[in-house]
């Protein structure tokens, strides 16, 4: 069904009650103006009729009815009324108007009927006579107490009907006016209590759509400014609450975002509600809209599944660690829960996943660097102790023998000695740099390239090889360092250039600045390292190949130090290496480094 | 309430689901080992690959269950003949993975590493390429997204062509070094098996082209549908 405006609602009743109260109003007045109107004009007659048998009495009785008729007529004329006179038997005698011998016996008229029986005789009725309407009041005359006929005198009463036509077609008219007028006034009436609904109606839109600042207009009706306070305050309400949500929400996501540990809850079917970045991290999970979709779908890992089915099944907390191969290599450890609502039934399970690859890798190497440690001690050891029994059982008589063994020992023993040399300077400089302390002081750097190129000049003679120094500035370059840690780093640097080059070739050292660092760079031509070692180059004891490493007296802890000593300087290492052409390693310095910059 | 089809539909999509992972996780460990020379995960490959077999069977009776109670059709009906051809892809690429990491025995028992043979030719690239086609393919399907599906068939031609080049290659070193033939076998033998691997993705981004689009673009029919 179509609604109706209100203004369609108000007006036919504004109008059936103008016409209910117009229409009573229009037969009670002329109702009231037709017994006035009557009651006048019979007063009247009667007046005249007595008037006018005091004069006719005296002809009556002489009978001389042509006198009569004579005066009748005059009489009618000046006054227009119609005189009549009627004796016993109701043959009209005298006509004012007609002549007496065209009328009809005229007894059974009310009037006269009334008047002959003594009283006042009195109708309204249409006269075929004169062809109007009539109002007749009739009396008796008497002659000695003795009635001898009827008086009666009568007036047309058309303007009667015409006034009250008139009056109806005025109240018709003045209706019609008042409606018209009525309807303009319901239509501003109705507009007035409809335009702040309406408005209502807007301002309810506006909040729906989301508007919250919106305020209606107070009206000035009591019932609607009621409505519109009430209105506005629920907006306000609404909108602070809304505030609140929004704060939580968003709160919420801040923190779940700038979590390290990735996130995921799903709900009782296995969909997703949230994923945080560090999951989608994880997974490598490039698309926005994961809620909704089951975990098995987004995330394409059995464990991670099984775990989420375990905690949704379970009360307790389930922790697993779960390696992926793809699409990263990772290990993680999961912790997952099931999520519960008030009523205590399971609503969903919560996984939290921490990475733990570096870690892991970590554990794993210290295990090797203690398995290595033992390694290393203990073949020299097996050695020097084997040549040490061969020496005692042969009682030291091939002198050129014992020669050869103990020459043997010899190097055993400085091998053993300065892999402990290494090993103690490497814990030294780890300790310091726990400690976050080591000596500094400011000094040239060229003059300790310089220093640590002249150590190895020897070396580097060997094999013929040729080492440069050049310093892009081109000037001297100060900064602040530990001047032997420096020199031990360049040292154990070109130390491995020389060591992995081929005679005859050509060694680069540079020092160059750039973006707030100092950078010692070597480069050599030599093996090089193919891409799957570098990672674990700087690992203690990594050797990429250990047979032939040792074999030129490496220990593998060279790299280590050198990464150490960048470390406690707030620097860094880095490494660029092409197989067979050659590598580069760089140290960098941060050019102001100070003690609170090392404490974060 | 969803309807008892659609909730048997929603069962055996997480059951595929499962088995998609499950396989996936076994190529890559497979692949890894076989690179890295683990003879111990040999075993762990061998036995996962059994249970994927039992899957996969579970999978098919699930589907033809489905169709004789259900009677299923339109997009429903193509879901589950989608899934009885992928599922049969993929258990073929579960074999492949133990055929792959069969071959790791080769390298533990001459105590030889991978990366002694020059980055052992372009078998790292045809590893990346080929387990991102399954990747994608299994993407595709998850996602329902069948452009995703079109790049996976573009692929496919890349690793042919790899294999090809490898091929060449591993037989110039067989001749070079004969004493080194059976590690040298091997690895060519994985980058078949490799090769393999994207020609069954290829068929599931085919099937998943299938499932959503509802054409069929196999044996060439791809040529078309893609212009
Ligand atoms: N310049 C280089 N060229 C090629 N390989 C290198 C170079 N520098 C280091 N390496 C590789 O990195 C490994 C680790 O080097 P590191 O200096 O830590 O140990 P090392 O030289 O073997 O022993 P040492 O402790 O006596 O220095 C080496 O075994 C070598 O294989
Ligand atoms: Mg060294």
């Amino acid at each position: 069904m179509k609604a109706k405006k209100l203004i369609w609602q108000l007006y036919p009743s504004y109008l059936l009650v103008i016409f209910i109260a117009l229409i009573l109003l229009v037969i009670y007045s002329s109702s009231a103006f037709k017994t006035f109107y009557l009651a006048q004009t019979s007063n009247d007659l009667r007046a005249r009729t007595l008037l006018m048998e005091t004069q006719v009495t005296p002809y009556f009785k002489s009978r001389e009815f042509l006198k009569l008729r004579a005066l009748i007529s005059e009489q009618g004329q000046k006054t227009s009324t119609r005189f009549t006179m009627v004796d016993l038997k109701g043959e009209v005698l005298v006509d004012s108007d007609e002549r007496p011998e065209k009328m009809d016996n005229h007894a059974q008229r009310p009037e006269i009927v009334q008047a002959l029986s003594g009283n006042w005789g009195m109708a309204t009725r249409y006269s075929r006579t004169l062809r109007t309407r009539m109002l007749y009041v009739a009396k008796a005359i008497q002659l000695d107490n003795q009635i001898v006929g009827v008086m009666r005198s009568s007036i047309p009463i058309n303007d009667l009907d015409e006034t009250l036509n008139g009056l109806m077609k005025k109240t018709i008219l003045w209706g019609v006016l008042i409606s018209i007028f009525s309807a303009m006034v319901g239509f501003f009436v109705s507009r007035k209590i409809s335009q702040p609904i309406q408005e209502f109606a807007m301002g309810a839109d506006e909040i729906s759509t989301g508007n919250f600042e919106f305020q209606l207009p107070v009206p000035n009706t009591q019932e609607f400014k009621q409505l519109a306070d009430a209105f506005n305050n629920m907006s306000f309400q609404i909108k602070d609450r809304i505030q609140t949500v929004l704060d939580h929400v968003s709160e919420k996501e801040t923190i779940l975002s700038t979590m390290i540990e990735g996130v995921i809850t799903v709900d009782v079917d296995g969909a997703i509600t949230t994923m945080n970045q560090s999951a989608k991290t994880y997974f490598c999970i490039e698309s926005d809209d994961v809620k909704g979709r089951s975990v098995g779908e987004v995330v394409r890992n059995t464990a991670i599944q099984t775990m989420i089915h375990q905690a949704l099944a379970s009360n307790e907390l389930v922790q697993e660690d779960i390696a992926l191969l793809h699409p990263q290599k990772l290990i993680l450890h999961g912790h997952g829960m099931a999520l519960k609502n008030a009523k205590q039934e399971c609503v969903g399970a919560l996984i939290v996943l921490h990475d733990i690859t570096r870690i892991k890798r970590l554990e794993k190497m210290r295990q090797n660097f203690v398995a290595n440690v033992s390694h290393e001690l203990k073949t020299p050891i097996t050695l020097i102790k084997g040549f040490l029994e061969t020496l005692f059982r042969s009682d030291f008589e091939d002198k050129n023998e014992t020669e050869e063994f103990l020459t043997i020992i010899q190097d055993h023993t400085i091998r053993l000695e300065s892999i402990i040399d290494d090993l103690l300077s490497l814990s030294k400089i780890e300790q310091e740099q726990e400690n976050k302390w080591i000596e500094t002081e400011r000094d040239c750097m060229n003059e300790v390239i310089e220093r640590a190129i002249v150590l190895c000049q020897k070396k580097a003679h060997q094999k013929a090889l040729n080492i440069k120094f050049e310093s892009e500035s081109g000037k001297k370059v100060m900064a602040k360092m530990n001047v032997s840690l420096m020199e031990q780093a360049v040292i154990n640097l070109l130390d491995n250039a020389i060591k992995y080059s081929s005679d005859n070739a050509q060694i680069d050292v540079l020092l160059a600045q750039s973006s707030g660092e100092n950078i010692v760079s070597v480069r050599d031509q030599g093996c090089g390292i193919s891409q799957e070692h570098i990672p674990h180059l700087f690992e203690r004891f990594y050797r990429v190949d250990a047979a032939r490493s040792r074999e030129l007296g490496g220990t593998g802890l060279g790299l280590a130090i050198v990464k150490h000593i960048a470390e406690s300087h707030s620097g860094r290492v880095s490494v660029t290496s092409e197989e067979n052409k050659g590598s580069q390693f760089s140290i960098y310095i941060p050019m102001t480094h100070h003690k609170e910059e090392k404490n974060v | 309430m969803s309807s008892p089809l659609e909730k048997a539909i929603k069962d055996l999509n997480v059951m595929f689901l499962n088995y998609c992972a499950e396989v996936e996780q076994n190529v890559h460990l497979a692949v890894q080992s076989f690179m890295k020379t683990e003879p111990k995960n040999i075993q762990i490959v061998m036995d996962k690959d059994r249970q994927i077999d039992q899957l996969e069977i579970a999978i098919e009776e699930e589907c033809l269950r489905i169709m004789a109670v259900y009677q299923p059709l339109a997009k429903d009906l193509r879901f589950i003949v989608g899934i009885l051809k992928m599922n049969n892809d993929l258990e073929r690429i579960g074999d492949l993975a133990v055929n792959i990491v069969k071959k790791v025995t080769v390298f533990s028992d001459r105590d030889i590493r991978l990366s002694e043979y020059g980055g052992a030719f372009f078998l790292p690239e045809m590893i990346q390429k080929s387990l991102n086609m399954l990747k994608k393919s299994l993407d595709s399907f998850t996602q329902q997204d069948p452009e995703l599906a079109r790049e996976v068939c573009l692929i496919d031609d890349e690793v042919d062509a790899l294999k090809q080049e490898m091929k060449v290659l591993v037989l110039n070193k067989m001749k070079e070094s004969p004493e080194q033939i059976s590690t040298l076998s091997s690895i060519l033998r994985n980058s078949y098996h490799l090769e393999r691997i994207s020609d069954l993705s290829t068929n599931i981004a085919e099937d998943v082209i299938y499932w959503v689009d509802g054409d069929i673009i196999r044996h060439g029919g791809f040529a078309h549908s893609s212009s």
